[in-house]
Order: structure tokens, then sequence, then C-alpha cells
């Protein structure tokens, strides 16, 4: 699926939820049913047997419920950031149910969508980010600039003239060892 | 793309493959929405393009690799040229010290933590001068980092003094 098809958006936590306190995000659950017809009936076992449980653990969540005639079962959940979710729960046992209302409780409120990175920091550098002057020498602050000193090219190898006459030097000095221009440098 | 039983699997493909052109269409215009040109509402134009859009997200998932590769191997060439060293004995330094970070994170630690990548190079600098390498480097390792082999002299000169 090419990447610009689908939102994407940085990982985040929504007002630093549950640094300090935890705010459960999820705000309303409306559960439309049917009474009477087979699809529904994972929707009223879940009412008859988890819903109260359900309410008593999260007392923050506010529950309708929607009898519908003849109507597949939905459930519809929103949030504290006003967006809404709908979910057909058309033939879902009870526990299916339960597990996906919980799924919605745990949610923050924001449109699941890719994620560009997995990580969020609000401070990514302890030691300071670099720029082009963090490994440079801080005597340059003071320095007056173009500087010949500084600007010069740095040394290679030994160049086949300086080794010659440095041989040549040698020689003169009397120490036989550097005298081998043929010798290899050491690597 | 995600089927996790038969049912489920049927669902998703009659979206697409029925005999009514509606939903081959709906597919084109889910893919194309982002277009500047008619491909964005007219069939005949717009499927070449996604096509071509969804061969090219195929290749790149490789390519992305390799471009993410080469990427880390500019960025830490770069950021060991700053202390006077070159990437592959900078990172063969590093190996040799049981040092087994990955580039991508070298390269995060070379960008947010400069002076721990100071560190790094100054480790991989001593470890090559210790296996007798210091043609790789243009200046002298720091006499004050520690590593392996200075802790073994270290340990030695102490039991040898007790």
């Amino acid at each position: 699926m090419p990447s610009r098809v689908t939102p994407s958006s940085y990982l985040r936590n929504v007002l630093q939820n549950g640094v300090g306190r935890y705010v459960c995000q999820l705000q309303r659950v409306t559960l439309s049913f049917c009474k009477s017809t087979n699809p529904s009936r994972g929707a009223r076992d879940f009412i008859e047997n988890h819903l109260l449980e359900f309410t008593r653990n999260n007392p923050g969540v506010v529950i309708y419920l929607d009898p519908k005639r003849h109507h597949s079962p939905k459930l519809c959940v929103e949030y504290l950031n006003g967006r809404t979710e709908t979910m057909s729960i058309d033939r879902y046992p009870a526990e299916d149910i339960c597990q996906w209302l919980d799924h919605f409780r745990t949610r923050s409120g924001v449109q699941i969508n890719r994620l560009r990175k997995n990580w969020h920091t609000d401070t990514p550098s302890i030691q300071g980010t670099w720029t082009p002057a963090t490994n440079r020498p801080t005597s340059w602050n003071v320095t007056e600039f173009p500087c010949q000193e500084i600007s010069r090219r740095l040394p290679d190898k030994e160049t086949a003239t300086e080794r010659i006459l440095s041989a040549a030097k040698a020689l003169r000095e009397g120490s036989p060892t550097n005298a081998a221009i043929g010798k290899e440098t050491e690597l | 793309m995600v089927f996790l039983s038969l049912p489920l699997f049927s669902r998703s493909k009659r979206l697409v493959m029925g005999s009514n052109r509606f939903y081959k269409i709906q597919q084109m215009l889910r893919f194309t929405w982002h277009y500047r040109h008619r491909g964005r509402n007219c069939y005949s134009i717009g499927i070449r393009n996604m096509r071509r859009a969804l061969r090219y997200s195929t290749m790149w998932r490789k390519l992305k690799k390799i471009q993410q590769t080469e990427l880390f191997n500019q960025r830490l060439e770069a950021a060991a040229n700053e202390h006077n060293m070159n990437r592959v004995p900078f990172m063969e330094g590093l190996a040799r010290s049981q040092i087994q970070l990955d580039r991508k994170v070298l390269t995060d630690l070379a960008i947010y933590e400069p002076r721990t990548f100071q560190s790094l190079t100054d480790v991989s600098k001593k470890r090559l001068s210790e296996e007798g390498m210091s043609g790789m480097m243009q200046i002298m390792p720091r006499k004050d980092v520690i590593t392996q082999q200075s802790l073994r002299k270290w340990s030695a000169y102490y039991k040898a003094r007790k």
C-alpha cells in the first residue's frame, strides 16, 4: 500500500496522560442491539452477564443501551477528544464483545494510522545536538579568518621527493636503516 | 490485509472482485484520491498510475534498506573524519572491542550525543593501536582510554605487586 494513501502520524501521548494521573479517555459507549434476533445474541449475553461488571470497574464511562428492533448490533464509542468509532458486533460472542470493549477502554482517542516512528522523545539529545562547531577547537572563536595556519593542507604520506631527500639526509648522517628507499611504509 | 479466517478473506475479496464493477472502481478511488490529474476520478487513467504505485511500493521495501545503509555509511564517514579516522577502521576497532552497535545507533549517537561518539572513536583508536594498526589513524590515541588489554596489564601489575 503506498504510504500516502492512508494518513500517517507520529507517536504521541496526549497531554502526557499517565505521567501524573491517568485519565481514561473513553467517554461513552452506545450499544445498539435487537431484543429478539440471532445476530444480537452475543450482545444480549454480554448485557446480561458482563455489562454490570464493566460499569462497576469503569465509573467514568457512560454506557447507553439502545434496543432497535431488527437491526444488527453495533458498538459506538466516543472519546474525550471528540472522536467517535463505530463497530459492528454482528454475531460476536459475549467474550469477544468484552475484549473489544477493553480494547476501546485502553485507547486514547487518536486515530489509528501508520506510525512514522515507533518512539517519541521531547529531549532527543542530552549532550547537545551536533553542530558544525561541536568538534572544532574553541580558539577559532577568537581567530581572524582567513587564517593561513588553519587553511594549510594536511600532510598525506611522504611524497616521493621527500622520501628521497630524507633517505639522502639519513645516509649523510650515517644511519643505514632509513636509507632503504624501497622499504614499504608501515601500515 | 489481515485475514484471520476463510469467511473474513472471502468478505474482503467480494469488495473488489465481484461481478459489479462499482467495487473495482471504488478500490481504485481509494488509492488515487490524492492524485492531481484526472487519474483521481477516471478509471482507465488512474488504474495505470495505481498499478505503478503498487509496483513501486514493493520495489521500495528493498531499496529503502539499501539507501538507509548508504546514508548511514556516509554519515559515519563524516563523523569519524571529524575525529581523524575513517569509517572502516573505526568500525573495525569497535568490532574488536566487542562494541556491537549497529550503524543506525552509531549515527544517532554521532548526531545527538557527539561526546559519546567521540569516546567511541577514542576506544576504537586505542584498540587499533594495541593491535598494531596505528597507520590507520593520523593522530595517536589518548593515553587515558581504558580497554581490555590495559585492564589485563593493570591486573597483572597488581598481582605481581602482591
